[in-house]
C-alpha cells in the first residue's frame, strides 16, 4: 500500500503540472471561471443565454484595449495612450458615421488610420528616438485626451442630436452572428490572429524576442527598432479598433469614454500573468485578465453594490491578484523545485562488503593504482571511450564534441566532430560509424569522414502522462545488435544530466530502454518505468541485451532474439555500488563500471520516502543526500551473473566517478563522467589482439591488426 | 496541507528561513589561512595542547603526552603515558593537568609523575572531561561534557539529543574540593577564566556562555554559531580563541529533527557513516554524500556542504568574532580541537588532519603564507 | 438576490391575495364598494411588480431620488432594484442591457448623454418594459419623461441675467457653465439660454463651456474667463455642485457680489447654503424631492395603464422655484445621508 502510494504520487502530478508552460495562465483562468461561477450562483439568470450574449457584447472593447496594452508590454515597453486612442477613435468613428453620415467602412478605416497614426508616433519616438515608453506614451495620452475633450465639446451638439438609421452600423453595434454578438466575433478573430501572429509569424515572433531580451534579439539579427515600431502601431490599431466597435455599440462620446481604461488594461495584463519585464505572456492571458476585471465589475453592479464599494473592492482584488501573481511568477521555480522531486520507496538489502579485508570479490584492492593517464588535462568528462580498428581513441567531451586521440601514443588531440548537447555512451556500428548517446538531444552518429548524422531524437510518447516524454531527454548508453538494431537507454524523462543525482534521490522509474531500427527508421520504447537505465551491452551471443539500473544497483538481461525473445530477468542484484556502462571483455565476459558506491545512510533514506520528501522541502538542494558517486570501481561479470573480479583505485584520487571502461588489444581504457583524463591499464591475461569491433562484426578469427598495440608507457 | 502551507510561505515570506544556520561572513568570512599554515608535527591521535612558562609545548595523543621542549618542530619527548586516552591539557601551578577519558583529571608534575587525581564531583563520575583551565589564583576549572558517554563518543551524544548533562566544575590546585558551578549543559567543550567569570562553550547548543565563578548565574553571550565550538583560550591580542571542530549543516540539523530516521540510523549503521559532523580523520567510500559534494572534474568545491571543516575564530569578550582562520571543505586541516600561542605564533591542532600546524598570528604576516625564518 | 427572491414571493402572494379577494367578493354576492374596488384594482396593478432604476451614479441628487422612490414603492409592495454604475457610461449601458434581459415592469433611467442609452431604451420598450427617463432625457422618447422643463430653466436663467446685466445695468457679459456637453439637461438648457441671450443686443456670451459636472474644472474655466473678462457680469450654471468651483474662483478673484451667479439645480442643501452665504446670487431649484414624488406618480400611472410599453409619451414637467435667501429654504431638500 505504502509502496503504491509512493509510486503514484499525486505530488508527481502537481510537479509536472507546474512545470507546464500553460500552467501560468491556468491560474488566472481558474480565477476567471471561479468568479463567473460565483456570480452564476449569486445572481439569478446570470448564466442565461440572453445574459451571456449581453456579457459578450459588453466585453470585447475592453478586451481589445487590454490586448493593445499587452502587445506593448510583450514588446518590452508599455503603451499608456491606449485609453485615449480608444476614446478618440470612438469619436472619429461616430463623427464619420453619424455626423457626416459616411459609410461604415469609411468610419472603420478612419478609426484604424487614427490608431496607426498615433501608434506610429509612439513607436517612432520609442524605437527610433529612443525615448522611454512610459513617459512617451504618457505624454501622448495627455495630448490625445486634451484633443479629445476639445473636439467632443466642439461637436457636442452635432453628436448629441445625430441619430442616423444605418443598418450596417447597427449590425456592427448590436447585430449578431449565430447568436454571438458581432463585436465578440471580431474580438475572437482578432485574438486568434494576434496569437498566431505573435507565435507563428516572423515579425510577431520578433516582437516577443525583442521583449524578452533586446540584446539577444539584436545579436540574432532582428531589426529591433522595426519590431518595436510595429508593436506600437499594432497596439494603436487594436485600441482604435476597440474605439470603432464601441462607437457602433454605444453611439456616444462622453467625457468619461476611455478614461482610466489604460489602468484597467494594465491591470488586466498583469492579472492575466503577463510579465511587465516583457517577452513573457500571450494575448490569451490579456483576454483572461480583462475578463476577470470585466466580470467582477459587471457582477458587482448587478448585485446592486454601491458604486464606490464596487470600485474599492475591484481595487482591493486587483492589488491582491497582482501581488499574488508577481509573487507566484517569481517564486514558481522555487515551489516547483520543492515539489518536483517526488521520492519513492526503494528497499535495499545490505550489499556485500567492499572492505579490503572482507574477502569478497568486491574487496578494495590496488589494481588501478598504476593506471597510466592518457590525455591528462586535455579532456573534460570522458564519460565513455571507444577505439577504432586503427587503435585511435575516441571519447566524448562535455562541450558536446567527440575528441580523437591518435595512436600510438595518444599525444595528439583533435576534435573529431562536434555534435552539441552532452555526448555520453559510445558504440561503433558495422560501418565504423561512431554512435553516441547525447544527453538532451538523442542518438547521433559520426561517420569516419567526420560528418554527423542524427539516428533518432524521439520515441513513442507514453499515454496518460502529462509530461511529453516523446523527446529523448537523457540518452545515456547504447549498443548495436547483430541485426543492426540500436538499443539505448534514456535514463530519465524527468531530470536532465545536470540533475541526475536528483533522479537517484527520487528513486523512481523515470527511464526507459529504447530501440531504434535503422531498417525501418522507427524508434520505439521497449521497456519503461526503469530506475535510471544506464549501461547497455549486447551479449556475446547476440541474443540478449544487458542493461543496468543504476539506482536499483542491478544488472538486467533482456532477450532480444532467440527462443526467449522479450523476456526480462534480473541477472545480478544488490551490487555494492551504482552500475554504469557495460562493455564486452575479450574472454567472453563483461566489464562493468561502478560509478559510485552505496552508503548505508543513503540506503536507509531510500527506504523512507517521507523522510526524503521533508528533506526536499526543508533544506536547499545542495544539501540533499544523494547517491555517493565520488568513488567507484570496475567489475567483471559473466553471462551467468557471477561477479568475477573488481579493480579499485584506492581513494579514487585518479579515477573518481568511473563511468566506463573499454577493452582493446590487451588494455583497459577507463573513462569518467567528471574526470580530466582517461586511464589505461594493461591486462596481462587478456587476448592482446582482441578488439571490440571484431567481437561484434569480425568473422570470428583474430583479425589482422592494422597497427601493433601501442607500447605501454609505464605510469610514474 | 503542509505542502500548501509551504507554498504559501514561499510566496508570502520568500526570505524567511525557518532553520537558519548563519552563513560564514563578517568575522567568520572564509579564507585559507589554516591550509596555508606550515605543518608543525604529525601525530597519531592528537587532541589537546598546552604550553608551560618555559615555552615548551605539550600535546596529548592517544594515551600519551608529548613535549616539544623548545616549542619548535622537532622530535618530541614523551612526557607521560597514562592509563586512558588523554584529552584536555592545561598548565598551572607548576603542574600539567590532563583529562583522562573515562577516568577524570590527573595533575602531573614536571617529570610526568602523577601528583593528584579527581574522578568524581558531586557524586557523579568525571568520565568525559572535555576541557581544562587554570587561573592565576591556582583554581582549576573543567567541563564535563556528558554523563552518558565518553569524549570519543561525542557524535553519539549529539545524535542522541539527550537533555544536557554536562557540567562546569571548579576545584583547587590540588584537585580537591570540586564544586559544580553549572549543570545541565549540552556538551560543554571549552572553558577559560576571565576575571571573576568563566567563559564556557556549549557545543550542541552552539553558544558561548558566561558563568560566574561563584556559581551564582549563567548568561548567554553569543548564540547560534555556525560551528560547534570547543576549546577556548585567551588571546594575547585581546579576546579569546575558540576552536570549532566542525560546522553545522542543514542536513545534520534536519536529521536532528528526524527522530525516527536518526534512531534507525544509530541502530543500524556504524557511527563513522552517519549523517553528522566529522573531524575529518577517517575516509570511507560509504560516507553519505550530498548533492553539493559531488566532485566536478575531480575537484571538490570549497563551498560544498562541509562534513568536516577547519575553523578557529578570535572573539571579543562578548563573543563577537574579530577574525577567523579556515580550512575549507577542499582543505586538509580539519577538525580543530585546540590551539595555543607561543612567541606570536599560533599553533593549531587538527584532529582530522592528525597534525599540528603553526602560523604567525597577525594576518598581515600571513600574506606570504609562510613563517618568517 | 434576496430582493429578487422576495419579489418573486411577493408576486405570488399578491396573486393569491387578489384571487382570494375576487373569490370573496363573488361569493358574498354583495355589490362591491367602488372605493375598495379602486384599491383592489390599484393593488392588482402594482403589488409585486418590479421597478428598476439606473442613475448615473448615487450622488446627493440621485440618492434623494432613490430615497423617495424606495420608500414609496416599498410602501406599495413594489419591488425596487437599483444599479449604480458609478459615473461610468459603459457600465451604465451594461447595467441597462442586463436589466432589460431581466424584464422589470418599469425601467427608470437617468441618461448621461442623449445617445448612450437611446437604442437600449427602444429595445426595452420592444421587450415590453415601460421606460421612464428622469430629468436627463435621451434621443428616444419613452413612455414617460419626468423632470424639469429644461429649456424653460435656461430661459429663466437667461432672463434673470438680462434683467441684472442687460440694458446698461451691467457689462452684459455672460459666461455659461455647461455640464456634460452631450447630456440633454445641459445641452437643452444651454441652447435655450443662449438663444434668449443672443436676442438681447446688450448681452454677450463670452464663454460657454462644459465642465462635466466637475467643480474643479468649473473653477479653472471661471478663473480663465475672469482673467479675460474682469468685467464679467453673470455666470449661468446648469447645476449646483459644479458651480461651487466657479463661486470659489469668483471669490478668489475678489469679485464676489460683482459677478452674479445664477444656478439651475436640484435643490440639494448645499445649493441653498451657497445662496445664503451669498456665493450664489440666485438658485433655480427643481426640487428633487418633489420631482421624485412625480417619478413615483408616473410609475404608478404607467403600472395601471394596460396599454403596452411605448404607447404613451407622458411628460411630467416639474415646477422650478427661485431660491434667493434663507426664506426659500423649503425649496431645498434635507440631506438624507
Amino acid at each position: 500500500m505504502r509502496r503504491l502510494w509512493y509510486r503514484i504520487s499525486p505530488q508527481l502530478l502537481i510537479g509536472e503540472l507546474l512545470e507546464k508552460r500553460w500552467m501560468e495562465p491556468a491560474v488566472p483562468f481558474l480565477l476567471m471561471c471561479a468568479i463567473f461561477l460565483a456570480f452564476v450562483v449569486a445572481i439569478p439568470d446570470y448564466g442565461s443565454i440572453q445574459q451571456l450574449q449581453q456579457l459578450m457584447r459588453s466585453f470585447p472593447e475592453q478586451a481589445l484595449v487590454a490586448m493593445a496594452m499587452a502587445l506593448s508590454i510583450l514588446s518590452g515597453g508599455i503603451d499608456l495612450s491606449v485609453g485615449a486612442v480608444f476614446a478618440m477613435a470612438n469619436f472619429i468613428a461616430l463623427y464619420l458615421a453619424m455626423v457626416l453620415e459616411l459609410p461604415v467602412s469609411v468610419a472603420f478605416a478612419g478609426a484604424l488610420a487614427w490608431g496607426a497614426l498615433i501608434g506610429a508616433a509612439n513607436g517612432g519616438l520609442i524605437a527610433y528616438a529612443k525615448t522611454r515608453p512610459f513617459l512617451t506614451t504618457m505624454v501622448v495620452l495627455i495630448v490625445v485626451r486634451a484633443f479629445y475633450e476639445l473636439v467632443t465639446v466642439a461637436y457636442a451638439t452635432d453628436l448629441a442630436s445625430a441619430y442616423v438609421d444605418n443598418a450596417a452600423w447597427d449590425f456592427v453595434g448590436i447585430g449578431d452572428l449565430l447568436g454571438v454578438p458581432v463585436n465578440m466575433v471580431c474580438l475572437l478573430a482578432v485574438a486568434f490572429a494576434a496569437h498566431f501572429f505573435l507565435t507563428r509569424v516572423k515579425p510577431g515572433v520578433h516582437i516577443m524576442a525583442v521583449g524578452s531580451s533586446r540584446k539577444a534579439a539584436r545579436h540574432a539579427g532582428i531589426n529591433v527598432r522595426l519590431s518595436l515600431f510595429l508593436a506600437y502601431v499594432l497596439s494603436g490599431m487594436l485600441a482604435s479598433f476597440a474605439g470603432f466597435l464601441y462607437a457602433a455599440r454605444q453611439n456616444s462620446a462622453g467625457t468619461d469614454t476611455g478614461v482610466g481604461w489604460e489602468v484597467n488594461a494594465l491591470a488586466a495584463a498583469v492579472v492575466g500573468g503577463i510579465s511587465l519585464a516583457g517577452g513573457r505572456g500571450s494575448t490569451s492571458r490579456a483576454l483572461i485578465g480583462a475578463a476577470i476585471i470585466f466580470l467582477l465589475i459587471n457582477g458587482l453592479v448587478q448585485l446592486g453594490t454601491h458604486g464606490s464599494l464596487t470600485t474599492a473592492s475591484i481595487g482591493f482584488l486587483l492589488l491582491l491578484a497582482v501581488g499574488f501573481n508577481v509573487k507566484f511568477v517569481k517564486h514558481k521555480s522555487k515551489i516547483l523545485q520543492k515539489i518536483y522531486v517526488s521520492p519513492t520507496l526503494v528497499d535495499f538489502t545490505p550489499p556485500p562488503s567492499i572492505a579490503r579485508d572482507s574477502g569478497t570479490v568486491f574487496a578494495e584492492n590496488d589494481r588501478l593504482l598504476d593506471v597510466e593517464p592518457i590525455a591528462l588535462g586535455k579532456i573534460e568528462g570522458p564519460e565513455d571511450v571507444i577505439l577504432d580498428r586503427n587503435d585511435n581513441l575516441y571519447t566524448v567531451n562535455r562541450n558536446g564534441s567527440i575528441i580523437r586521440f591518435l595512436a600510438p601514443d595518444y599525444e595528439i588531440r583533435e576534435e573529431f566532430a562536434r555534435i552539441g548537447g552532452r555526448p555520453l555512451g559510445l558504440a561503433m556500428d558495422k560501418d565504423e560509424n561512431i554512435l553516441a548517446c547525447v544527453a538532451g538531444m538523442g542518438v547521433y552518429g559520426v561517420r569516419p569522414d567526420r560528418s554527423v548524422f542524427k539516428v533518432t531524437d524521439e520515441t513513442t510518447r507514453s499515454r496518460f502522462r502529462l509530461k511529453d516524454d516523446s523527446r529523448l531527454l537523457l540518452a545515456d548508453d547504447l549498443d548495436v545488435a547483430p541485426d543492426g538494431r540500436i538499443f539505448f537507454s534514456d535514463a530519465s524523462t524527468r531530470y536532465d544530466l545536470a540533475d541526475w543525482a536528483l533522479d537517484g534521490f527520487e528513486g523512481r522509474g523515470n527511464g526507459r530502454l529504447v530501440c531504434h531500427d535503422p531498417r525501418s527508421g522507427k524508434t520505439s520504447t521497449v521497456l519503461k518505468n526503469l530506475a535510471f537505465p544506464n549501461g547497455v551491452c549486447v551479449a556475446h551471443d547476440g541474443q540478449s541485451v544487458y542493461w543496468v539500473s543504476t539506482w536499483l544497483c542491478r544488472i538486467y538481461r533482456y532477450w532480444i532474439d532467440g527462443p526467449r525473445k522479450g523476456a526480462l530477468e534480473v541477472l545480478v542484484d544488490n551490487l555494492p555500488g551504482f552500475p554504469d556502462n557495460i562493455n564486452r571483455a575479450s574472454d567472453g565476459t563483461y566489464w562493468l563500471a561502478l560509478v559510485g558506491l552505496r552508503s548505508p545512510v543513503y540506503d536507509l533514506a531510500m527506504a523512507d520516502p517521507s523522510f526524503r520528501v521533508r528533506m526536499v522541502k526543508q533544506i536547499p538542494p545542495d544539501e540533499w543526500l544523494c547517491p555517493g558517486i565520488n568513488y567507484g570501481c570496475v567489475l567483471k561479470f559473466n553471462d551467468k551473473g557471477e561477479i568475477l573480479e573488481s579493480l579499485w583505485d584506492p581513494g579514487a584520487t585518479n579515477h573518481p566517478t568511473i563511468t566506463s571502461m573499454r577493452e582493446h588489444k590487451g588494455y583497459l581504457y577507463i573513462g569518467g563522467l567528471e574526470n580530466n583524463r582517461i586511464g589505461r591499464l594493461p591486462l596481462p591475461d587478456a587476448d592482446p589482439g582482441w578488439t571490440s569491433w571484431d567481437s561484434y562484426y569480425g568473422d570470428g578469427t583474430t583479425p589482422a591488426a592494422v597497427t601493433a598495440p601501442a607500447p605501454a608507457r609505464k605510469a610514474g | 496541507m503542509s505542502l500548501m502551507r509551504e507554498i504559501a510561505e514561499r510566496i508570502f515570506f520568500p526570505n524567511r528561513d525557518p532553520h537558519a544556520i548563519p552563513v560564514l561572513d563578517g568575522g567568520f568570512s572564509p579564507n585559507g589561512r589554516l591550509d596555508e599554515a606550515t605543518t608543525f608535527a604529525e601525530l597519531d591521535a592528537p587532541d589537546a595542547l598546552t604550553t608551560d612558562p618555559e615555552g615548551a609545548i605539550y600535546v596529548s595523543s592517544g594515551n600519551r603526552i608529548y613535549r616539544y621542549s623548545t616549542g619548535t618542530p622537532g622530535s618530541p619527548t614523551q612526557f607521560a603515558e597514562c592509563e586512558a586516552p588523554v584529552g584536555a591539557l592545561s598548565f598551572g601551578n607548576g603542574l600539567i593537568y590532563a583529562a583522562l577519558a573515562g577516568v577524570g583529571v590527573v595533575a602531573l608534575d614536571r617529570d610526568g609523575a602523577e601528583q593528584a587525581r579527581l574522578t568524581e564531583a558531586d557524586g557523579a563520575p568525571l568520565g568525559c572531561v572535555t576541557a581544562l583551565a587554570t587561573d592565576a589564583g591556582g583554581e582549576v576549572f573543567l567541563t564535563d561534557g556528558s554523563q552518558t558517554v565518553g569524549p570519543q563518543d561525542w557524535l553519539r551524544d549529539l545524535m542522541q539529543k539527550h537533555r544536557g548533562s554536562g557540567r562546569v566544575i571548579a576545584c583547587d590546585s590540588g584537585l580537591c574540593q570540586p564544586r559544580v558551578l553549572h549543570r545541565g549543559l549540552r556538551w560543554p567543550a571549552g572553558v577559560v577564566a576571565d576575571g571573576d567569570r568563566l567563559l564556557v562553550t556549549e557545543a550542541w547548543a552552539h553558544r558561548l556562555l558566561c558563568i560566574a565563578r561563584d556559581g551564582s548565574g549563567m548568561q548567554v553571550l553569543q548564540k547560534n554559531f555556525t560551528g560547534y565550538p570547543s576549546r577556548i583560550r585567551a588571546a594575547s591580542e585581546g579576546g579569546f580563541w575558540i576552536a570549532f571542530f566542525a560546522l553545522r549543516t542543514q542536513l545534520t540539523e534536519f536529521v536532528l529533527r528526524e527522530d525516527a530516521f536518526r534512531t534507525r540510523m544509530m541502530m543500524e549503521i556504524a557511527p563513522e557513516l552517519w549523517i553528522g559532523p566529522s573531524m575529518g580523520d577517517h575516509f570511507d567510500y560509504r560516507e553519505p554524500t550530498q548533492v553539493g559534494r559531488i566532485k566536478k572534474l575531480g575537484i571538490q568545491k570549497p563551498w560544498a556542504p562541509p562534513r568536516s571543516y577547519g575553523l578557529i575564530a578570535r572573539v571579543t569578550a562578548e563573543g563577537e568574532a574579530i577574525e577567523s582562520l579556515h580550512s575549507r571543505v577542499s582543505g586538509m586541516t580539519h577538525g580543530i580541537t585546540d590551539m595555543v600561542e607561543r612567541d606570536r605564533r599560533l599553533i593549531v591542532l587538527s584532529k582530522g588532519g592528525r597534525k599540528l600546524v603553526w602560523l604567525p598570528m597577525t594576518p598581515e604576516n600571513t600574506e606570504t603564507g609562510r613563517i618568517p625564518a | 438576490m434576496r430582493k429578487l427572491l422576495t419579489g418573486a414571493m411577493g408576486r405570488t402572494l399578491a396573486a393569491a391575495l387578489t384571487a382570494g379577494a375576487v373569490a370573496l367578493s363573488a361569493g358574498s354576492g354583495q355589490a362591491a364598494d367602488p372605493r375598495s374596488e379602486l384599491m383592489d384594482k390599484f393593488q392588482a396593478a402594482t403589488e409585486g411588480k418590479t421597478i428598476a432604476w439606473v442613475p448615473i451614479w448615487l450622488g446627493v441628487l440621485e440618492s434623494e431620488w432613490t430615497r423617495v422612490m424606495k420608500s414609496n414603492f416599498e410602501d406599495h409592495g413594489i419591488n425596487f432594484v437599483v444599479r449604480d454604475p458609478n459615473f461610468k457610461s459603459d457600465i451604465q449601458l451594461q447595467a441597462v442591457s442586463t436589466l432589460i434581459n431581466e424584464k422589470p415592469d418599469i425601467l427608470i433611467v437617468q441618461n448621461p448623454t442623449t445617445t448612450l442609452l437611446a437604442r437600449e431604451l427602444k429595445r426595452a420598450m420592444r421587450e415590453g418594459i415601460k421606460v421612464i427617463q428622469v430629468n436627463m432625457a435621451s434621443n428616444t422618447l419613452t413612455d414617460a419623461y419626468v423632470g424639469a422643463d429644461v429649456p424653460r430653466m435656461g430661459r429663466m436663467l437667461a432672463q434673470e441675467a438680462i434683467d441684472t446685466c442687460g440694458g446698461g445695468k451691467g457689462s452684459g457679459k455672460v459666461a455659461i457653465l455647461q455640464g456634460e456637453a452631450t447630456a440633454a439637461y445641459s445641452l437643452d438648457m444651454t441652447v435655450a439660454a443662449t438663444e434668449l441671450l443672443e436676442s438681447d443686443a446688450s448681452m454677450s456670451v463670452v464663454s460657454s463651456q462644459p465642465v462635466n459636472w466637475d467643480a474643479n474644472k468649473a473653477s479653472e474655466i471661471t478663473t480663465n474667463v475672469l482673467q479675460q473678462n474682469p468685467d464679467l457680469c453673470a455666470i449661468l450654471s446648469v447645476w449646483g455642485p459644479q458651480t461651487a468651483g466657479a463661486a470659489q474662483a469668483v471669490k478668489n478673484a475678489g469679485l464676489q457680489g460683482k459677478v452674479n451667479i445664477f444656478v439651475a439645480s436640484d435643490g440639494q442643501p448645499a445649493d441653498c447654503e451657497m445662496v445664503e452665504k451669498g456665493l450664489y446670487t440666485k438658485n433655480l431649484s427643481y426640487t428633487a424631492d418633489r420631482q421624485a414624488n412625480q417619478i413615483v406618480a408616473a410609475a404608478l400611472a404607467l403600472l395601471q395603464d394596460d396599454r403596452p410599453a411605448g404607447s404613451a409619451q407622458y411628460a411630467f414637467y416639474t415646477t422650478n422655484y427661485w431660491v434667493s435667501g434663507p426664506e426659500d429654504r423649503e425649496y431645498c431638500f434635507a440631506a438624507s445621508n
